[in-house]
């Protein structure tokens, strides 16, 4: 459900803010700061239905039930939410608490929420339906100071809620200017702070308690305000201590280029928190990859052409198959032939019908070789390490589908942070494959890490502008994408959800050989269940 | 191509001087494309220029399918033998009909390259099949409409022997009047259902390819004018027909009911 949370937000008031979940169970109430919109993962229970209390009701006692804390329902993350972003849509001004009491600090709070409620209302009938659900109201007796907030915040809210309390029927007649609710008498932050502080003083002449750091904006769904004051201003209430989700921590420097004149790309990258697109956000430095120095070991003779592998992964594209003995459609040619074939005399063929195939073809295939640092590792069983193994099945690969025809390109990356995504081609699509492609394959080294999405991005550019139609990607890698200035394990992972996505929409078909056959289930989650097959050992 | 003749008046709500520039394509006889996001008006605005140009309307619609023989013709066994049949375009460029073919992205690029030889000065059309050239009527037109949103390009030697018009959204008051003439439901209640076509329009690039359309507001105009309730409306006729993608569902339905 919270995912839908941030698309239901936009599309409310094209609001865009990051969401972020509260980890700690103890803070229950959703709060606006300047990193966007927190939300609790635990809330108290709520009464069910506030349509079934009236003013005339046997005061209802909570049962310990109802006030156990719980996961948030959908309705009350969408009612939290929607209020949140009411404030983003509604509330321009900041108040200054000086010479407020704490409770008209808290009242101020009351009236500028029922004020940007009722103006989403007024655009957005539905809310006040979904808000009004939560507005269960107590009637203990005497009436406390919280209970009275919640009488009043329910009576803002609903024009056919009855009170009989002056000190609610007060609040009402400052609010609106009539007995319908249909137009506000605060003209603006001016009145709104007089009218709190009018009824704040009401509060202090009835003798009525108020604990300002035990307070709670009530009902539930509602955020603690703290947007609504001035940034340096001293306030009774609890200050969040949020902590900030580190992003784009910059590139580390201070590896050795393996790349000649590297072109930078800019490509944008999903974040899936927002979630939207982030422009121009990952660089991808484009350049041909360097040969293998003297000192690094070098197989001196490339592998024999992976035939039986072939078969296995060629490029496919739909087609028609004519003169089939049976199918979709009929051949009009091959009935015309019948027909001919009879007239004359002769025994006609019975093949006059047409199916849709899936045929193999040449096209373009850009192999794509994942150099981060995980890579280097040697699976149990094997001699080689997984990067050895995916540089000669790149050349095994290449060499075979050549031979039928199809234009091959041996492209590598390994990222270090999203400003510094180093790409290197080993070989390009109409390059020859000889020593020198060789030279530049053993080259590569395993290092750094994994920033799948732009890579692909790229790839894709790339097969788009320099490769045939049918375009496919065969990524070899061994696992998730990872890169040194992200924390979310599933940013990047979403990412390259996105990119496989954008590829596949543009006509280039995404591929995935994995390494290391452990990971191939949850490569599926990005490339898609028929998409993504391990290596095999031999 | 008679039965290709538009009788009576389509209803088309102008949103600009397309119709004067369209009159215009028409006298020079230039090929005219016609761009813009699924149901904003584009089959609408030709037949109502079929119609008031007088000119018979012949729409093939394509898909990934469509083959260039669908579109010239093809050769079909009868009694007596095989008979060459006119394909919908080669009726067109005989008769002098307006000829549109909706959504030439769908079609195989292939197939788009047999109207080349109509859209230039030549204006012939090759049948190699029967061997025949079939010069276009001085009345024919050739008109195609695409959705660029559809991540497919448009082959440039296609694209540049047309000119073209961009349909886009109308503005929202123009919409409403749209949607409550097509419905026949009140105007607020139009207005209503174009602000919620543009709240989803927001999610456009954001886990939607597209809004909804103006088209799908007026399915949902003529729900709730046939009685519906006009949640369950827009529930029906927008919110799940836009997204298969359950965060998105769900936040276009949880849209739907804040909206009503």
């Amino acid at each position: 459900m919270r995912a839908s949370i941030a698309p239901y937000l936009r599309s409310l008031w094209n609001v865009t803010v990051p969401l972020h979940d509260i980890a700690a169970k103890e803070v229950q109430q959703t709060f606006l700061s300047t990193l966007g919109l927190h939300l609790p993962s635990r809330v108290a229970r709520i009464a069910p239905d506030a349509a079934t209390y009236s003013a005339t009701d046997v005061a209802p006692i909570y049962s310990p039930d109802e006030v156990a804390d719980h996961v948030p329902t959908a309705a009350w993350l969408q009612a939290t939410s929607a209020h949140a972003a009411a404030h983003m849509a509604y509330s321009h001004h900041q108040f200054n608490p000086q010479g407020l009491q704490p409770a008209s600090q808290a009242l101020v709070g009351l009236l500028e929420d029922a004020r940007v409620e009722w103006l989403a209302c007024q655009e957005l009938s539905g809310l006040h339906r979904l808000w009004l659900q939560f507005h269960a109201v107590p009637y203990t007796q005497p009436p406390g100071f919280e209970d009275l907030m919640r009488r009043l915040a329910r009576a803002l809210l609903d024009a056919q809620y009855a009170d009989p309390h002056p000190w609610v029927v007060k609040g009402r007649a400052l609010f609106f200017t009539d007995a319908t609710q249909s137009a506000l008498a605060l003209t603006g932050p001016h009145a709104l702070r007089l009218a709190a502080t009018r009824l704040g003083n009401d509060v202090g002449q009835m003798r009525l308690q108020f604990n300002a750091r035990l307070y709670r904006a009530q009902p539930s769904y509602r955020d603690d305000n703290n947007t609504l004051w001035l940034p340096d201003s001293n306030r009774a209430d609890v200050q969040h201590d949020i902590s900030a989700q580190p992003q784009g921590a910059g590139a580390q420097s201070g590896q050795a280029s393996a790349v000649l004149v590297a072109q930078p790309y800019r490509y944008r990258e999903w974040d899936r928190l927002v979630p939207m697109y982030r422009v121009d956000w990952a660089t991808v430095l484009d350049a041909l990859a360097l040969p293998a120095t003297p000192d690094q070991a070098q197989d001196p003779t490339p592998p024999p052409p992976m035939r039986k592998y072939t078969a296995l992964l060629l490029p496919t594209r739909r087609a028609h198959l004519p003169r089939q003995a049976d199918g979709d459609e009929l051949d009009w040619d091959a009935l015309v032939h019948a027909q001919v074939a009879l007239r004359s005399g002769q025994a006609p063929e019975q093949q006059v019908y047409r199916r849709m195939h899936r045929i193999a073809c040449a096209g373009s295939t850009l192999l794509l070789l994942d150099a981060s640092a995980s890579t280097a590792r040697v699976l149990e069983g094997q001699q080689q390490s997984m990067f050895a193994l995916a540089r000669n099945a790149a050349w095994q690969y290449t060499q075979a589908l050549g031979e039928i025809g199809t234009h091959c390109a041996i492209h590598s990356f390994f990222s270090d942070g999203r400003h510094a995504v180093h790409y290197q081609r080993v070989k390009d699509f109409h390059a020859p494959l000889d020593a020198q492609c060789w030279a530049r394959l053993m080259g590569l080294q395993s290092r750094l890490s994994t920033r799948l999405g732009a890579a692909l991005r790229h790839a894709t550019q790339l097969l788009l502008y320099t490769g045939s139609a049918p375009r496919r990607v065969l990524l070899l890698t061994d696992g998730q994408p990872h890169d040194v200035d992200v924390h979310d394990p599933r940013y990047l992972v979403e990412d390259a959800r996105h990119a496989v996505r954008e590829a596949t929409r543009l006509g280039v078909q995404v591929q995935c050989l994995c390494l290391d056959p452990a990971a191939v289930p949850s490569l599926r989650k990005v490339f898609g269940v028929d998409q993504v097959q391990a290596l095999p050992r031999q | 191509v008679d039965a290709y003749r538009i009788t009576a008046e389509p209803y088309y709500q102008p949103a600009g001087d397309e119709c004067a520039l369209f009159e215009a394509a028409y006298a020079q006889r230039v090929p005219v494309l016609l761009k813009g996001p699924t149901g904003c008006g584009k089959t609408r605005f030709i037949e109502h220029m079929a119609w008031r140009l007088q000119r018979a309307l012949i729409t093939v619609t394509c898909n990934d399918d469509t083959s260039a023989a669908d579109l010239t013709g093809r050769w079909l066994l009868d009694a007596q033998g095989t008979r060459w049949h006119d394909g919908p375009l080669t009726v067109a460029a005989r008769t002098g009909a307006i000829c549109y073919l909706d959504e030439l992205l769908e079609a195989r690029p292939d197939t788009t390259v047999v109207i080349h030889p109509l859209t230039d000065t030549r204006r012939v059309l090759p049948l190699d099949k029967c061997n025949e050239m079939v010069q276009a009527h001085p009345d024919f037109l050739l008109v195609a409409s695409y959705n660029p949103s559809a991540y497919k390009p448009l082959k440039p030697s296609t694209r540049q022997r047309f000119c073209a018009l961009d349909f886009q959204y109308p503005h929202a008051d123009l919409e409403a009047t749209i949607v409550a003439h097509e419905s026949g439901v009140a105007p607020t209640m139009a207005q209503r259902l174009v602000a919620l076509a543009v709240r989803t329009r927001r999610l456009q690039g954001h886990g939607l390819d597209e809004g909804a359309s103006t088209r799908m507001l007026v399915h949902a105009a003529q729900l709730i004018a046939h009685g519906v309730d006009p949640s369950a409306a827009c529930r029906m006729a927008i919110a799940t027909p836009l997204s298969d993608e359950p965060e998105v569902m769900a936040a276009l339905l949880a849209t739907v009911d804040a909206s009503f």
